[in-house]
This record gives C-alpha cells, sequence and structure tokens, in this order.
C-alpha cells in the first residue's frame, strides 16, 4: 500500500513537470510563460554576453511615458549557432518581442519571436541596408 | 714461455672479436618474460575521438529521454520528499536554488549531459574533456596510477580511467572511468534531482564512440541519496558545422541569489522581485 502511495505521489509530481522548467540550465522559471504576450518597442541595447543575450527595450506606455524592459534570451553560445551575432539588432531598431513577464510584474522578462515592427522575420545574419 | 698476440694478424683481431662479444653477452641480463613482451606485444592505438559532440536528446533532464519516458530518478525516501518539497516551491512560486544560476560549475556527472558541446582530447597519460559550458576541462587519468592520500574535493571530481580494446583489433576502444572526491553543491539536472549531503558520490562511466557521428557515455551513479545504482547512457552527436564559443558565466548574470530568495537584476541595475510577496530588498541605509 505505501509503495503505491510513494509510486503514485511520483507519478503526479512528473505529470506536474512543465516544459519551461525542463530545460534549465540557467533557469527560466521565473517567468510566466503561460501569460506571454506581444511588446513593441525600440531597441535601446542588444547585450550579446554570457549567460543570456538581452534585449533592453524601450517601450511606450498608452499614457505616453516610456518604459525600459530587460528581457533575457537564450545563452549567446546557442542564438549564435541559430544565426544571431552581435551585430543582428542595433539601438533603434523597431522591433516585436513575445515576452512572458516576470511572475512578480515589472518590467523584466523573457523574449523570443523576434519580428520587426512590421511583422517580418529577421534574418539576424543579413547584412544591414 | 710466453704468450706473445700479433694484434696486427687478422686471425687475432677476429677472436678478440668473438671473445668480447661472448663477454657482453654474459654480462647483459637474461632476457625476461617481460623484455620478450614489450618487444613482441603490439602497439596499441588510440581511438580517434576528435570533434565537437552534443546533446541531441532530453537536454534538460537527466534520464537519456527524459523522466517521462524512463522513470522517475532512484531517490530512496528522505530525498524523494526533498525532491517533492523542492517542487512544491516552484509550483508556489518560491524558485528553489539551481547552482548553475549562480554561475556554479555543473559538477559530475552534469557535465556530461552536454547541454552545450563538449570533446574529448585523447592523450596516452590523461584524456580530457572540454566542456563549452563554462569553458572547463575534466581530467582522466590514465597513466596509471592509483588514486591520491588525499586530494581537495571538486565540482568535477577526480577520475582515473583505463583503456579497453574490446573487439581486440588492436585499438582502445572504450574508456572506463571512476570519479570520486566530489563536492557540491551539485544537483543532476534542470529539475533539481537532488545528491546526498554528503557528497560521496562516486561514478562509474564507460565512453565510447557509438558510431562514426554517435559517441555514448553509460555512466552510473552511485550515492547515498538513491535505491541503488543509477545507470543513465547519454549519447552525443557529431556536430557539423564546428564553432567552438568562449563562456563567461558572470559575465552578464541576471540572476541573484540572496539567501533563500532569487531576485532579477534590471538593466539599471535595481533588482526586480521574482514572485509577489518576496521579502524586501538590500534595506536602505
Amino acid at each position: 500500500m505505501l509503495n503505491s502511495i510513494k509510486r503514485l505521489s511520483c507519478l503526479l509530481l512528473l505529470l506536474s513537470m512543465t516544459s519551461k522548467s525542463s530545460f534549465a540550465h540557467h533557469s527560466r522559471a521565473m517567468f510566466d510563460f503561460d501569460s506571454a504576450s506581444d511588446l513593441a518597442g525600440t531597441v535601446a541595447e542588444w547585450q550579446f554576453t554570457n549567460p543570456h543575450v538581452f534585449i533592453i527595450l524601450e517601450v511606450s506606455n498608452d499614457d505616453g511615458s516610456t518604459s525600459q524592459w530587460t528581457l533575457e534570451g537564450f545563452g549567446p553560445n546557442t542564438v549564435y549557432r541559430q544565426g544571431w551575432t552581435p551585430e543582428s539588432l542595433e539601438p533603434g531598431d523597431k522591433i516585436i518581442v513575445n515576452v512572458a513577464p516576470l511572475f512578480a510584474g515589472g518590467t523584466g522578462g523573457s523574449y523570443s519571436n523576434v519580428r520587426w515592427e512590421d511583422g517580418s522575420v529577421i534574418d539576424p545574419r543579413a547584412p544591414r541596408p | 714461455m710466453s704468450l706473445v698476440f700479433n694484434i696486427d694478424s687478422p686471425g687475432t683481431q677476429a677472436s678478440l672479436c668473438v671473445f668480447f662479444a661472448m663477454l657482453l653477452n654474459a654480462c647483459a641480463p637474461p632476457e625476461s618474460a617481460d623484455t620478450v613482451s614489450a618487444q613482441t606485444a603490439p602497439v596499441m592505438q588510440y581511438p580517434d575521438w576528435r570533434g565537437q559532440w552534443n546533446q541531441h536528446m532530453q537536454r534538460g533532464e537527466w534520464p537519456t529521454n527524459g523522466y517521462a519516458v524512463d522513470g522517475p530518478p532512484p531517490l530512496n525516501e528522505e530525498y524523494l520528499a526533498r525532491w517533492q518539497e523542492v517542487h512544491a516551491l516552484n509550483d508556489a512560486g518560491i524558485l528553489p536554488d539551481e547552482p548553475t544560476q549562480r554561475c556554479l560549475p555543473q559538477g559530475m556527472p552534469r557535465i556530461m549531459k552536454a547541454v552545450y558541446p563538449i570533446e574529448f582530447i585523447v592523450t596516452p597519460q590523461t584524456t580530457y574533456i572540454y566542456a563549452e559550458w563554462n569553458s572547463q576541462f575534466r581530467r582522466i587519468y590514465t597513466d596509471g596510477r592509483d588514486w591520491p592520500v588525499y586530494t581537495l574535493p571538486s565540482f568535477n571530481g577526480y577520475s582515473i580511467g583505463q583503456w579497453h580494446d574490446e573487439d581486440g583489433d588492436g585499438t582502445y576502444d572504450m574508456l572506463s572511468v571512476e570519479t570520486r572526491h566530489l563536492k557540491g553543491p551539485r544537483i543532476y539536472d534542470g529539475q533539481w534531482v537532488p545528491f546526498h549531503d554528503n557528497n560521496e558520490t562516486i561514478i562509474l562511466e564507460e565512453i565510447r564512440r557509438f558510431d562514426a557521428n554517435t559517441m555514448m557515455d553509460t555512466v552510473t551513479t552511485i550515492d547515498d541519496a538513491l535505491t541503488g545504482p543509477w545507470i543513465v547512457t547519454q549519447y552525443y552527436g557529431r556536430e557539423q558545422e564546428v564553432i567552438w564559443q568562449e563562456y563567461a558565466c558572470a559575465e552578464n548574470n541576471s540572476q541573484l541569489r540572496l539567501g533563500d530568495e532569487w531576485y532579477f537584476i534590471n538593466d539599471d541595475g535595481t533588482l526586480a522581485p521574482t514572485r509577489a510577496g518576496q521579502p524586501g530588498l538590500v534595506p536602505e541605509f
């Protein structure tokens, strides 16, 4: 009986594990991926650093003010192999990103799906016009 | 009667040569079995394990195919309860400690998950395993040494290995390894599976090349938090486009642990909470 309970509790534990925390080489468990949404703004800084790349994004708020978002991506070792380089983004670039915000709120989060402001896909190694 | 040698005589010279040759032969040490075997034994070749090897399978969980497929970790009752408690905290929004988030090394055996690429550098005395994650090396000594009387514990431990020629073709093809003298904190993977607090883990490995484009490492973990040895095989695929990158974790780490709490470092240097109701941050002076 006790062994059955242990096996059941272990199974329930396994089922409760979500994919967002599975690949936590450097945990992304502080971000609410269930509440992810698009955010448009202007790149203030593109930080191609370990252990994560960052987009610092200036976002205009409805009241006319601006906020600076600190958006964490994957590690440069990963994104470089996907084509991203320190030159892929520049200050002034207008982009849209999908952001999973911090659970506690605030202007921090995890980003994905970076696009130009018109929604087109960014070729990270395309030469600048 | 006196003996007079005519040194200029060819016959005398020949006789002297024979004499000295016999004298040298008599002084030479007898041929031992080792000498004979050294002279006749084949020179073993070391395998070609060159390349960049990357984990292509379940990268976030220690078992080969992940827990959902391979089953839960064989933790004993006490450590299973700890693991469940950690997940309960996480579900409540209280993030558990993850040593790599603090830029600590993954340690053994987690480093052999190869979340980032690894490289095998084989020399007769030592095989080095380079891991791009944290740009670090493991050393596996194959020079026949014994365990040190004392050594400082480390995250990757102290490893002694032995080469094997499993198919008898004159080329070593398997490296068996034993690793001891580990220290913590270590966890197996991103699911926070714990080791025993005593850090007396022993890890056994059999490293082989599975095929031309696949390496494998069968890892047996012996730890007091387990109900028995935990055997997991990791497979690594050969990267066709080889790019080696530096990894300096502390360069721009945005995740800060204060006590039992994680905070997020905003780009402007301020700290943001990671959950509602988190204790106050650094007090003002």
